[in-house]
């Protein structure tokens, strides 16, 4: 097969395979120096290899030696491809000369048909196989409440999807197996076939109709549909983005984030708030780099940026949105599971919430990570109180001169 | 315009009877500045290859970076030089890696290489005519094409690297140089070449709408074209309604960039300035993208789709499965494709409502696409299919369309696509639906056509290998790649390192890789399969596949015009495949009844289209193809098919 499968043609076979070498090797002379003075320089090089280890081991002065093994890979790559190569053309002459073809009596279609048996078969059942065996490492159970009602539309559909993925495969599979040429010697004369038309469109339109519904219902709770039930705690707070990490302010005693302006940002005052608001004077900014959420509560999160878009993804709440500059955007969820319970669930105490950017943002975008902490309302407060405000007595005075300076007049 | 394109034509013609083409021909006029519509089809052909082979090699070197993140690569130094200091890819150029492989691949290959390509080829074989309405329009278009490919490719050499704020480009990162180094210089060239680009596209497009409207043969009634050629102009509709917004949205993106405008620009403060610019918002930007963005999804697949039927009722002897439900499907999906563009930013902070709105729409266009795989497979049913190297990537393409379309149910659910969105889900979802299986029907066609393209067959065997190895190569790329977005690992990372969610992936990535390496290896098969069947396959007959359409018509040897005596009348549509009672499992479209009943033997090896075509009404069929004014297409012959009495032209 090789030599037929490599192009030759039987029209050039009957060419004498002596004369036709050396004219070959003639025209082809280049690449015969080459590979001849690339074996050459091989074993120059290895000699000056063990030569230069000598001596480098003499003079003990290892850092200065000459990259020889690297020298040595490359000459065994440009050996490797030269071999390859010949070695196609060589058994392609030796077919053409001889016109032997071991495999002219292949049938194209058994043996194609054959493999599309064992691979698409044998594909379907790896499919299905390393999906399981991926399982572990999918995101754990929903940690909000909205996060549960996506997770269950996600297996709603796989439980449509992955079936029609598996079955019109099949139906495809049977096709080939049925009807390649060779079981059939001919086709049947079929424009269409109403009842099957119909059927098709019954099948395809009945899960569309319900995951639009199923859907959209779904839509209108996680974003702004939620409302704090009797006696749930309400919390509001600000993420912003900027290249490339995450801030959090959390509001003071009053409960409220005051106003901010982008061109008072500068200096110590990394967020731009404006503390002729009162409602400002007061707002928390951690140091450390963690969000913390008291758990059951309905967290509003407020999300900017400074500069370019990111995006706040907190996959574990199955929260996603994107923080545009000069937007205020905002996302609601109620985390359900505590840090330590997630822990014990898991079997990893090390396990960690975790932000992420997931929208690029720059060279450092994939390095944008925050560590998100669910916990009781009593140890929330607890970490609340030790919080630093971000109002700092010394910065009124400054202000003007920030928002002057900033804006570059 | 036809007229007058036509009567250059006419001139051709004869001239090509005359002397045999050997008149003031330059090497110039005919590989460069070539107005025919099958040289500018194969120069389509081989830039949109090259330049989507690179796109290609590019992601194996991103690839490498993602399976050893903290392995050094000597010879990455060597070849990028201060991009990857000490053999590690430098991170800012692991993004413009990434932009230029998406831009490249999308644009390049499977829009302008991909139609451009085959409109070009088959829209005026297909139709019987004797090139495009303006073969100068046409041969700028692909011009224009070039020259942005020429632009983009420099853009490699700029001093702070192309542009890498990803495909889409999203302002404000592509808008300020300060952001990232590929937002300089290298985000200017990249627009110049995509409004060249897109200029040609236009260009194009024009010429297949004015084309496929105006120029059929006699008998080419609209349903009596072959579904590719639906496609070809569905897309070139599409194509002239959506490109022009992206243009507006890149210039505009530009004046941001360069004037200091702010379209898109609000409340920024970057390297430690704040900006004027106030009152812009991204959002108009994400819009404008995305509504060309989405039908570009479907210019990319709708001709993909179009050719797998070609090959699928050739290859399997049998009429196409419900032809008219096909078109119908081909033009919902084209039409739906315009009002779905928002599932892209459902979690952009957009109104609410609108998420609503668009998971509605984007489920609907999975009616037509689904109708359309099963056709596909019910096409199969009962047929008589040939397993050639162009019927396996047919099926190829079915199999990734199915694999990858089924998950567009996850992603286009608004609430579904809050944890999956920007994740290795979508980038296993897209590259499935329409990267892998756009580029499987394009190697199809390429299989398929080269004999129509250079006049000899490329080699089978090495075909089949070729579409194993790719096939099961791509599968193990991207099928795992939703196992990823399951664990929400998200895409455009450099590494994968710095989260614990995402660096239990490691193995995985490694596995990918290898497998993305060994199916980029095997492109090299196709590479020499290509270039030596060029110049040394075997010589093809005039109608290998033994298919029934019009491009086999015209001989082996390329003439200007096309066929050298009379176009081509039309007599039936185009998949009389192993019609009951015929004496062949064939009824090629030119051939009448009464040709049927004289005893013309079109099956045989040695048969002469032309002796046919030759006797059927000539002056008639020119002067019909040549009047500004087409009349409609005559009446059908009564051998056709009874409910297509009704002529829509
Ligand atoms: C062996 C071949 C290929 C491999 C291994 C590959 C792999 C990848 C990977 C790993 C990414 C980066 C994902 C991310 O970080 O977001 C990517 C992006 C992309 N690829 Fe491919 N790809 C291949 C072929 C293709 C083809 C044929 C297409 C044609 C549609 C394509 C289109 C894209 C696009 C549009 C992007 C997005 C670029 C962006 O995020 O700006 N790729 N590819
Ligand atoms: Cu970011
Ligand atoms: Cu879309």
């Amino acid at each position: 097969m090789w030599g037929r499968a490599l192009g030759a043609t039987a029209s050039q076979s009957r060419m004498k395979l002596l004369p036709y070498l050396c004219g070959y090797m003639e025209r082809m002379r280049w690449l015969s120096v080459l590979g001849l003075g690339g074996t050459v320089w091989a074993q120059i090089g290895a000699a000056a290899k063990a030569r230069a280890t000598e001596l480098a081991l003499e003079a003990a002065e290892k850092s200065a030696a000459f990259d020889w093994t690297g020298l040595l890979w490359k000459l065994v790559w440009i050996e490797t491809l030269l071999i390859v190569f010949l070695a196609f053309r060589l058994i392609q002459l030796v077919v053409q000369y001889t016109g032997y073809d071991p495999f002219a009596r292949w049938d194209r279609d058994k043996v194609n048909m054959r493999l599309w048996m064992a691979v698409g078969l044998g594909g379907l059942f790896l499919a299905l196989w390393s999906t399981f065996k991926y399982a572990p490492l999918y995101l754990p159970e929903a940690a909000s409440r909205h996060g549960v009602l996506i997770d269950g539309l996600r297996n709603g559909i796989i439980s449509f999807t992955y079936p029609a993925f598996i079955l019109v495969h099949l139906m495809l599979f049977y096709m080939i197996w049925r009807y390649y040429n060779g079981r059939v010697r001919a086709a049947v004369y079929q424009e269409t076939h109403h009842k099957l038309e119909w059927a098709s469109l019954i099948a395809i339109s009945i899960p569309v109709v319900a995951i639009a519904i199923a859907g959209i219902y779904i839509w209108s709770l996680p974003v702004h549909g939620q409302k704090p039930e009797a006696g749930q705690k309400t919390v509001e707070i600000e993420v912003v983005a900027e290249q490339f990490q995450w801030r959090v302010r959390y509001p003071g005693a009053d409960g409220k984030l005051g106003r901010y302006h982008y061109t008072l940002i500068g200096g110590e005052n990394v967020l731009g708030l404006d503390f002729t608001d009162p409602k400002a004077q007061d707002d928390l900014l951690p140091a450390a780099k963690e969000i913390h959420l008291p758990v059951n509560a309905l967290v509003t999160i407020h999300v900017r940026s400074k500069d370019v878009l990111h995006s706040l993804f907190l996959p574990h709440f199955r929260t996603h949105i994107y923080a545009v500059p000069g937007q205020k955007n905002q996302v609601m969820l109620v985390p359900t599971i505590t840090t330590k319970e997630m822990r014990r669930k898991l079997g990893k105490p090390d396990f960690d919430y975790e932000l992420a950017c997931n929208q690029l943002c720059g060279g450092a975008h994939y390095n944008m990570r925050m560590k998100v902490v669910v916990e009781s309302w009593e140890e929330y407060q607890a970490w609340l109180a030790q919080q630093k405000p971000a109002y700092q007595p010394a910065q009124p005075s400054t202000l003007t001169q920030a928002r002057l300076s900033n804006l570059n007049l | 315009m036809a007229t007058h394109a036509m009567e250059g034509t006419h001139a051709h013609v004869h001239e090509g009877h005359g002397h045999d083409h050997a008149h003031k021909e330059t090497f110039w006029t005919k590989y460069i500045f070539s107005q025919d519509h099958k040289t500018i089809a194969k120069q389509f052909l081989l830039t949109g290859f090259t330049a989507g082979f690179i796109g290609i090699l590019l992601s194996a070197i991103f690839r490498l970076q993602l399976a050893f993140p903290d392995k050094s690569f000597p010879f990455l130094e060597t070849i990028l030089g201060k991009w990857a200091p000490e053999g590690r890819l430098d991170p800012n150029f692991y993004m413009a890696l990434v932009t230029m492989h998406g831009t490249i691949l999308v644009f390049w290959l499977l829009t302008g290489g991909l139609s451009g390509t085959f409109a070009n080829l088959l829209i005026p074989l297909q139709i019987g005519a004797r090139d495009m309405a303006s073969p100068f329009l046409n041969m700028l278009s692909f011009h224009f094409f070039f020259w942005g490919t020429v632009v983009l490719f420099a853009s490699f050499f700029v001093e702070t690297g192309p542009a890498a704020a990803g495909w889409t480009v999203y302002p404000p990162l592509s808008a300020l140089p300060q952001a990232m180094p590929g937002s300089g210089l290298g985000m200017i060239l990249w627009i110049v070449a995509l409004v060249l680009f897109v200029v040609g596209v236009l260009m194009g497009g024009l010429n297949y709408i004015t084309t496929v409207l105006n120029m059929r043969t006699q008998g080419m009634s609209l349903f009596r074209m072959p579904l590719v050629v639906w496609a070809l102009f569905t897309v070139a509709v599409l194509g002239l309604l959506s490109f022009p917004p992206a243009v507006a949205a890149f210039i505009l993106l530009l004046f941001d960039h360069s004037l200091g405008t702010s379209f898109y620009l609000s409340d920024i403060y970057i390297a430690g300035q704040a900006l004027p610019q106030q009152g812009g918002n991204v959002l108009l930007y994400l819009h404008l993208f995305w509504f060309l963005g989405h039908p570009e999804v479907y210019i990319v697949l709708l001709p993909a789709l179009g050719i797998t039927s070609e090959l699928i009722t050739a290859h399997a002897r049998k009429p196409i499965f419900g032809y008219r439900i096909m078109v119908l499907s081909i033009l919902g999906i084209a039409f739906v494709s315009f009002i779905v563009w928002a599932h892209h930013i459902f979690v952009s902070g957009m109104n609410p409502l609108l998420g609503s709105i668009f998971t509605a729409t984007t489920l609907l266009v999975a009616i037509p696409s689904a109708m359309k795989i099963f056709n596909y497979i019910f096409t199969l049913w009962k047929g008589r299919i040939h397993l050639t190297t162009p019927m396996l990537f047919a099926i190829g393409t079915v199999s990734f369309f199915i694999s990858g379309g089924l998950t567009g149910f996850f992603l286009g659910v608004a609430p579904l696509d809050i944890p999956l969105h920007n994740t290795y889900f979508v980038v296993g979802h897209f590259h499935l639906v329409m990267g892998v299986s756009a580029v499987f029907a394009m190697f199809g066609g390429t299989y398929h056509w080269f004999p129509r393209l250079w006049g000899r067959m490329m080699n089978e065997r090495l075909g089949y290998i070729h579409f194993w190895l790719t096939f099961i190569g791509a599968n193990l790329v991207f099928f795992p790649m939703y196992y990823m977005g399951f664990g929400g690992v998200p895409r455009r990372y450099y590494a994968f390192t710095e989260f614990s969610f995402t660096s239990q992936w490691q193995n995985l990535n490694v596995f990918i890789t290898v497998a993305a390496l060994i199916t980029i290896a095997a492109q090299f098969i196709f590479i020499y399969n290509f270039f030596h069947s060029m110049f040394w396959g075997k010589p093809a007959p005039r109608n290998p596949w033994k298919a029934t359409t019009l491009e086999w018509s015209s001989p082996v040897k390329h003439l200007h015009g096309n066929w050298p005596g009379k176009l081509p009348v039309v007599h039936r549509w185009p998949y009389d495949y192993s019609k009951p009672g015929a004496p062949a499992d064939f009824i090629p479209q030119y051939i009448s009844d009464e040709d049927i009943a004289r005893g013309v033997r079109w099956w045989e090896e040695d048969f002469e289209p032309l002796t046919v075509i030759d006797r059927a009404e000539p002056e008639e069929g020119e002067k019909q193809a040549a009047s500004p004014e087409p009349k409609p297409a005559p009446a059908f012959s009564p051998n056709a098919k009874p409910e297509e009495g009704s002529s829509p032209s």
